[in-house]
């Protein structure tokens, strides 16, 4: 599968364009194609910002359009827009109603293809730019289209999300993934009319789909096509006690918390009337981007005023 | 340009379109299904035609085929082996006229039916043996597993086919 | 030679090198159980092969991808607007809270729906 990234450069020469206007397209392709393929495999995650960081090991298998993931503290069943979480007898499963299409922004392209090899096998290493700057590398099998490994850099160039298998099989043996037989609960996540507080773009990220939730709170699901986050939207509440312990940091006036599992960043914070709590893979220089457009921190101004009445 | 011509895009969709039809088809049992899966592969074809390096023409075009339909049935709700919860794959049917039984099975229903209950790798290897008529090397090619694998899939396929058929 | 297992599916295609056939030609005259395993591969190779082929009808229904809306839609109906907004809580219920786990679910659901290009998405 070499010749698929090099036809990308051949192209290129060939026709005289501009990196950017090619690679697009086969950076969409080699994201579909990623998706396609059957394997299993081990892998090891991680994930690291200032003095937070968080690794795991799991285990995936990939077969007839559906994976299943196996996790610390729990398995996770992907079948198309299905997605059952739970380990061995109790299952809950949950499934989007609707999504819109997917389209990758265009400061994303690819570039660098040098062939390699990775755990015995024959690969690419190829890196997506971000407007010209590396943003992420990937070593891609070149048999299956799998990635064996995803770097994801932050603004400064450093490894912020390291995702490597460490054992990998194309296409699976005998053993086929299978739905657990007794799903528990299934729930549809339905399509909401968007908010006025959470705004359509933030930091070159798109809110693609927003989506009302039993209890009252909203979720608007923000995507660029590479990287992605979902806001959930609710009045202001008490913080979870996750969060108890979580290290501070400041956008502009505004304080957060924030905390790092090896596939995701978390954030909490609250406005006057509501409370938020962000997740998503995105690096931390985007995030700080797109907190700046999102609702700002602060606190009740009822209480404020109030404070401000009895102590001067 | 080096060994082997690069077909037209015309040519491609008159010769390959009905083969990815069918392919589409028994993998489905569904002809709208069939129909957009041309549509999606011959779309992707066009695109990748004109950066196509002349090799095997077969193997490129049954590999995006393939990655077509997998990435189809991933967006669906629709899965052709795996039954949501809610589904009773079984189905409880009336009992036809004699009529209706012959023409079932010269239409070949009852096939397509039984095709339809194999997992979806054992009844993908059969459709391209036996429906597209591709070696077993150019399935390896298409699926990216080893040709043993194939064979397997294949014969295990087969097997089970015989017995839903009895 | 042991039985040959799925070496009879080659076999039948054709796909067996010359020295392999041989040996099963010679192993097929003595095993009668290949050799019923043999009838059930011809039999059901051929239920696939003589299938009809078929010719593109005209789709029944518009091509999906095209109606994929990119957009969000304004949902209908008011009861699930109202329910999105958290105007579904009376006055003096007491405050939510965020349930993570639900919320990593929730956002998993959607993830998985979109390419990505890391095995390992929404999992540990």
């Amino acid at each position: 599968m070499r010749w698929r990234i090099t036809w990308v450069l051949a192209v290129i020469g060939t026709l005289g364009l501009p990196v950017a206007a090619a690679a697009d397209e086969s950076l969409e392709d080699l994201m579909q194609n990623a998706g396609a393929g059957e394997f299993h495999a081990v892998g090891v995650v991680m994930c690291s910002w200032g003095s937070d960081s968080a690794a795991a090991t799991y285990e995936v298998v990939r077969t007839q359009g559906m994976s299943m993931v196996q996790g610390p503290g729990r398995d996770l069943m992907l079948s198309g827009s299905l997605v059952a979480v739970g380990s061995d007898a109790v299952w809950y499963a949950l499934e989007v109603s609707e999504w819109s299409s997917w389209s990758l922004s265009d400061r994303y392209s690819l570039s660098e293809a040098v062939p390699t090899s990775r755990l015995g096998r024959s690969a690419t290493a190829v890196t997506i730019l971000e407007n010209g700057s590396p943003r992420a590398r990937l070593v891609i099998d070149d048999e299956s289209t799998i990635p064996l490994v995803t770097e994801i850099l932050d603004g400064d160039g450093r490894v912020f999300r390291l995702a490597s298998l460490v054992e990998f099989e194309p296409g699976v043996g005998d053993d086929h993934a299978a739905m657990p037989e007794d799903l528990g609960s299934r729930n549809v996540m339905r399509r909401a009319a968007a908010g006025a507080t959470l705004p359509e773009t933030a930091a070159g990220y798109r809110r693609a789909d927003t989506y009302g939730a039993p209890g009252g709170s909203l979720q608007a699901y923000y995507t660029d096509g590479l990287f992605s986050f979902s806001v959930f939207e609710s009045k202001r509440g008490p913080m979870p006690r996750e969060f108890a312990g979580a290290t501070v940091f400041r956008v502009g006036d505004g304080a957060y918390r924030r905390l790092i599992t090896p596939t995701n960043v978390w954030v909490h914070w609250s406005s006057p009337d509501q409370s938020y709590v962000l997740v998503g893979d995105l690096p931390p220089d985007h995030l700080v981007g797109v907190l700046a457009e999102l609702p700002d921190p602060g606190d009740r101004a009822l209480f404020v005023r109030l404070w401000r009445r009895l102590f001067g | 340009m080096a060994d082997g011509p690069v077909p037209s895009w015309e040519e491609v969709a008159r010769d390959h379109g009905r083969k990815i039809y069918n392919f589409a088809y028994r993998l489905t049992g569904n002809a709208d299904d069939a129909h957009d899966l041309v549509q999606e592969v011959l779309l992707r074809v066009r695109r990748g035609l004109a950066s196509y390096r002349p090799g095997s023409f077969d193997g490129w075009l049954w590999r995006i085929t393939r990655n077509a339909f997998l990435d189809e049935v991933r967006r669906r709700k629709r899965r052709p082996s795996v039954p949501l919860p809610e589904e009773d794959p079984g189905g409880v049917d009336p009992s036809p006229s004699p009529e209706d039984e012959l023409s079932r099975i010269r239409l070949g229903e009852d096939v397509q039916r039984a095709l339809l209950q194999l997992p979806y790798d054992f009844r993908e290897a059969v459709v391209l043996c036996d429906v597209v008529g591709l070696s077993y090397e150019e399935i390896a090619a298409a699926a990216g597993i080893p040709v043993g694998t194939v064979r397997s899939r294949i014969h295990r396929g087969r097997k089970m086919l015989k017995e839903l058929l009895t | 030679m042991t039985h040959p297992g799925d070496l009879l599916s080659a076999y039948v295609d054709g796909e067996s090198p010359a020295a392999e056939r041989r040996m099963i030609d010679g192993h097929l005259d003595e095993c009668a159980s290949c050799r019923s395993e043999l009838a059930v591969l011809v039999e059901a190779r051929a239920a696939v092969r003589t299938l009809p082929v078929l010719d593109m009808e005209a789709p029944r229904r518009p091509g999906r991808r095209l109606l994929r809306p990119s957009v969000a839609w304004a949902f209908s109906g008011v009861a699930a607007v109202a329910l999105a907004l958290g105007l579904a809580f009376a006055p003096g219920e007491p405050e939510t809270t965020f349930d993570l786990d639900t919320l990593r679910d929730q956002h998993t659901a959607r993830v998985v729906v979109d390419p990505g290009i890391s095995t390992v998405r929404s999992g540990p």
